[in-house]
Parts: C-alpha cells; structure tokens; sequence
C-alpha cells in the first residue's frame, strides 16, 4: 500500500472535466514531481489532496484512510498532510514564529512552551532563526515562503504538498526556497510538487509525472524522462522547453 | 481620435494650465480653509457673547444635561457593545454558505436598514406593550430597554454589513492555509479571518458607531429624557434657545470625538509590521 493514492479520480468544475480518470500512488519517502502545461489540472490534484477541492468520482487515501469520504474526519487528516502555496498566504496579523505556532497550539493543544520550542526549531533549520518577530510584510518573498513552509512542518505531516511554491518569488529568491525543499527531500519526506522548475525536478525528484488535459500522460524516473521520454507528448513537453 | 490631440488646446484647459496648478491649488485650498475657520470662529464667537446667557448656562448644567448626557452616555455604551457584538453575528450569516442561515441574515439587514429607525423605535416602544392588558405590562420604565434595544437592532445591521465587507476582503487564501493546517472552519474563521475582517471593517464600524450616538436624539420621540429633550425643558421655560442648544453641542462632541479617538487607536493598533501608513 503506497502512502497516498489516487485512484481513478475524476474532477468537474461545472461542466469543465479538469481530472479524467487519475491513478497515481506516491510511497513513503518519495519525491513526485508534477509538471504539465498550465490547465492541465496538476494543481487542482494537488488541492483535491487535501480536499481544498471535492472530487466527484473516485477515491483518495492516505495511509489507507480515505480523504475523498463525505465523512471523512478532514480536519484530522489534514493535519498529517502540509500544503505550501504559491502565494505562500501567511497570516498578516502574526508573526513568523505565531505563524509556525498557531496550529500545533489550536489543533494539536500543544503548550505555548513546546509550540514556540518546536517552532524556533523550524525556523532554524529554513534559515530564518533571526526572523522569530518579524512580521509577514517585513520579509521577502523568499522568507515567507520559507516561513510558510516551517508552518506546514509543524504540523508534522506525513506528506507535504507544494504547489507552484516559487512561481510567485522574484527570480534571485527561487534558490533559497528550492534549497530548504531539497533539504526536506533529503531527509526521506514525501514530497508531491507541482512545479515549473525543471532544473529541481531532475535534481530532486524520484519520479516525473507528466499531466495533459486532466490525465497522467508520463510517468518515468527523471533521467528517462529528461533524456527520452516514452511518450509523444512527453517529448513534446520537453521540445517547448529548450 | 488621434486628431484630437493635435489640434489647439481649449481655452479651458489654459484656465486649468493658469489657475489650478499644484501651487495655486494648494493655496486655494489653505485660503478657504481661513476663511472658513474665520467665518464659522466669528459666529461662534457672536453666539456666546450675545446669545449665551452665563448665568442660566451655568444653572442648567447640573442637574439637568449632566443626568441626560449620562443617560444617553449609558445607552451608547451598552448599544455599541450589543451592536457591534451582533453586528459581528450578523456579517457571519451574511457570508455563510448555508442557505437559511445566509437568507436569514440578509433579510435581517433588509429590514432594519431598510425601514427608518424612528419607526423601529415606535414599534418596539408602543407595540411591543400592547401585547399586554393594559397597565399589565411588567417593566415600569420600559423605555430605556426599548432605546437599547431599537438602537442595536438597527445598528446591527450596519455593523454586519461593514463586517461582511471585512471578510470578503480578506483573500481565500487565508481560509485555505488554516484549514490546510488542520484548523476547522469555526477555529480558522476566528484565529485567521476575522482579526483580518476586523481591521479592514473598523473605520466602517466606527462610523456606524458615531451615527448611534447621534441616533440618541431620536429617543425624544419615546419618551426617554435625553439631550434634546433637556434642551426643549430648558427653551420652554426661559425662551432661550442657544445656551441650551450650544450645551447640546458639547455633549455630544464630548462623546463623538474620543470615541473617533478610540477607533483610531484600534486601527494603529492592528499596525502589524506597519504595512498600513
């Protein structure tokens, strides 16, 4: 049983079939990189991961447990999958360090104490242990990035979710934000990433899946899928690339 | 209607060029603003000196407009609280997904911004009572009860709708990351959303809150002896009508301004990291 599956998921929004039929599985440990062209529905199964978005056929799990449930506990599993986003969404009336704080002491009763230890740890290990009290509109784009990604940790989620985390970062700042996501890769977190950032996927990513129109197309290690992918549209994904 | 460009200016546009520069502009406006000052000082000044009787003023102070301008003092401070308490209820039904929840709001602020509160004061003042034999109604000074309660009824609305406009403004994003993080709806809307909301409604709730102030006057209709009332006490029995009405003026303004003062305060308060100068 792989750590989260997607199995034959189908997406509507309104009329628009946005997700055709999405098997994916992702194990423990793994680094899966998404990539497509924009409208293919890569971050749309990246927010039905957490149920941000419903799905209407098909099913999600986590760990076995379903996601996708009506009557699935969300809040519960939410907890155990953090999500980082492009506009990164830092709460503006909190600091960096009650950013990182907030949840573990609401959702998870920790002590103000062991919230705030955790936190500083957090905050450390993305390289922002001077910024405890600064505020969102006091750092850069990178920075709050990096915050936000100290906030979804603190959750201690079994799998993180990145959705398009750099996309809105001035080009000079991509490479901190890339560089505490590699680290975090490293460290055996399973990572689902929709990125445009090929240089990382290559680098990082244990597999690339390749969406087009709402479907999986590719899915291949990224030597092969880099070098020679196995399909039509996969190189000419990367024939628009270079 | 590139033509249009080239061809020779108006004569209005040379009077803007001469008249209504940057320079000319800003001493235009600095001489209305003395002029303005002088006129309205000068009347003023006027008033007091000819009109304002010392003695009487000094005389009707205590215990007349000390006892209404406590009074009215009384109602604003319990009708803001209540206010803005259910204001905050009503902006959160406004924007709720649920259906009922959702009409009822919005029929709630139809009606009570959309009738007069004068009329909202003789319904709840008069009809309420009648409900009872009568003289069997249980509440002997009913009608400050009935102020406070018109008073937040109506103001309510306001608030909700200032409130509503304080959450639409905070971006979907902000509700996304603190469910992401496992927070509920009810946890992210108060730890995330609403402080947010909150900031962005408050220069429209304290303008509500002003109006409330100034909405005590209506209360002469209902029986409750506030400012205008002491003011009308006073003009029957001596015939004056400015150094009761100036006395009126004071009272008020002595509530208006420091609560303008207290809402600025909010504001620079909710600073945070001081992206708001």
């Amino acid at each position: 049983m792989s750590l989260l599956e997607f199995d034959k998921v189908d997406k509507y929004f309104g009329e628009t079939h946005v997700l055709k039929d999405v098997d994916l599985e992702v194990e423990e440990g793994e680094v899966c990189v998404i990539i497509g062209p924009s409208g293919s529905g890569k971050s749309t199964l990246l927010r039905c991961a957490n149920r941000l978005e419903e799905i209407q056929d098909g099913e999600i799990r986590l760990d076995g447990t379903s996601i996708s449930d009506p009557d699935a506990d969300i809040n519960h599993l939410r907890q155990r999958i953090g999500m980082v986003f492009q506009s990164f969404n830092l709460f503006p009336h909190k600091t960096a360090l009650e950013n990182v704080t907030l949840a573990p002491k609401k959702v998870k009763d920790l002590d103000e104490e062991v919230a705030v230890r955790r936190a500083e740890e957090l905050l450390d290990r993305v390289g922002l242990a001077d910024q405890d009290n600064s505020y969102p509109n006091q750092l850069s784009g990178g920075q709050q990035q990096r915050v936000a990604i100290a906030r979804a940790l603190a959750m201690d989620p079994r799998v993180m979710l990145f959705d398009e985390v750099t996309s809105a970062l001035d080009p000079e700042l991509v490479g901190e934000v890339l560089d505490v996501m590699h680290g975090l890769a490293d460290e055996g977190m399973t990572m689902l990433v929709v990125t445009h950032e090929m240089g990382f996927a290559r680098e990082v990513g244990d597999r690339i899946v390749l969406m087009a129109d709402g479907r999986v197309v590719e899915d291949s290690p990224p030597e092969q899928f880099f070098e020679n992918p196995k399909t039509d549209r996969g190189k000419q994904f990367l024939s628009k690339l270079f | 209607m590139a033509e249009s460009y080239s061809e020779g200016r108006s004569t209005d546009d040379e009077f803007q060029e001469q008249f209504l520069n940057d320079k000319t502009l800003k001493f235009v406006g600095a001489a209305v603003a003395s002029v303005f000052t002088l006129v309205v000082g000068l009347f003023i000044g006027a008033i007091i000196f000819t009109q304002v009787d010392s003695e009487l003023f000094v005389e009707i102070i205590y215990p007349q407009f000390v006892d209404a301008f406590l009074r009215v003092l009384g109602i604003v401070l319990v009708g803001s609280l209540l206010s803005v308490t259910a204001g905050v209820i009503v902006g959160l039904g406004r924007v709720s997904k649920t259906k009922i929840t959702n009409t009822v709001a919005t029929g709630y602020v139809g009606f009570f911004r959309g009738t007069p509160l004068l009329f909202q004061l003789l319904v709840i003042f008069y009809g309420i009572p009648a409900f009872w034999p009568p003289g069997q109604f249980p509440l002997r000074n009913w009608a400050i009860p009935a102020a406070i309660i018109g008073l937040t009824l109506n103001h309510a609305a306001y608030v909700g709708e200032a409130v509503r406009g304080g959450i639409s403004a905070v971006p979907e994003g902000q509700m996304e990351a603190a469910r992401s993080l496992g927070m509920s709806y009810v946890q992210a809307m108060r730890e995330v959303v609403l402080p947010q909301a909150w900031r962005n409604a408050l220069a429209a709730i304290g303008n509500d809150q002003v109006i409330l102030v100034k909405d005590t006057s209506l209360l002469t209709v209902i029986a409750v002896p506030e400012l205008i009332s002491a003011f009308r006490n006073v003009n029957s029995a001596t015939f004056d009508p400015w150094t009761p009405i100036i006395l009126v003026a004071i009272a008020y303004l002595m509530i208006t301004i420091p609560l303008g003062k207290i809402v600025s305060h909010l504001e620079n308060r909710a600073d945070w990291g001081g992206d708001r100068r």
